[in-house]
């Protein structure tokens, strides 16, 4: 592969590792929210609970469980993308590593070694 | 009132400070990462809750309450998933990019150790009011 497509080719694949890294960043602060919203439902049930007995803290606790399993789905979204950014960086570190092998010959041939 | 297995406003202000340090420090993250709505929505909430906490008519109204076995075992759901999300996310978060220095990294690692100490507190006050069982 020439240089100019390597350098093409790394140049994708730091977009596309920037753009995974923002989809992921995005399913962390939604699985975080989500987390909020579930320790949030739970303080208001413990307040409930303790103001006006049991009934509405078990209909808390249910609210706060679908809000928990959303906030798994999110991280494992999330998780997909760290896959995508993991091996897009393998990929950036042989493209790199093949461009600096290109210009060391690069360099003997111009210093003719 | 009843003394034995009562409310006590340091467990409500515990709550309280998990409630604002999670969100506050998720609107900084999403800010840092470029959600600009996000963070805005979550930094008023998080101002609401600061307001509420300084108020302080909430937690007089509450303090010394008693406290069921229910809210008990709700204390308890909070913790477990505020140490469990807290891990899943340390799991894929990282201080270097691309070989830089990742600001919205070093965000998120504080938010989750001061949310693992906050965990803890909220632990040993939980079972500060488990020691003291109901008559």
């Amino acid at each position: 592969m020439g240089f100019l497509t390597l350098v093409d080719q790394r140049e994708q694949l730091h977009t596309n590792i920037e753009l995974a890294r923002d989809n992921r960043e995005t399913k962390r602060s939604n699985a975080t929210l989500l987390r909020w919203g579930s320790i949030g439902l739970l303080a208001g049930g413990v307040v409930c609970t303790i103001v006006s007995g049991g009934l509405c803290g078990l209909a808390l606790i249910g609210i706060a469980a679908t809000s928990f399993f959303a906030s798994t789905q999110e991280d494992s979204d999330g998780e997909v993308y760290q896959n995508s950014v993991d091996s897009e960086a393998q990929q950036l570190s042989t493209v790199e590593g093949d461009l600096r092998f290109r210009q060391k010959i690069a360099d003997s041939i111009e210093t003719g070694g | 009132m009843n003394k034995e297995r009562a409310l006590s406003r340091r467990l409500i202000l515990v709550v309280m400070l998990i409630l604002i340090w999670v969100i506050v420090w998720n609107s900084i993250f999403a800010i840092a990462t470029g959600q600009l709505l996000v963070g805005v929505v979550g930094g008023v909430v998080g101002l609401a809750l600061i307001g509420m906490s300084i108020e302080g008519s909430v937690m007089r109204k509450l303090e010394g309450r008693e406290v069921p076995d229910l809210a008990l075992l709700m204390l308890g759901l909070i913790i477990l998933v505020l140490v469990y999300g807290e891990i899943r996310d340390l799991i894929i978060n990282d201080l270097e990019f691309l070989g830089e220095f990742y600001l919205p990294g070093l965000i998120a690692l504080i938010r989750i150790l001061g949310s693992f100490g906050l965990a803890a507190l909220l632990i040993w006050e939980t079972f500060k009011l488990m020691r003291k069982p109901l008559p």
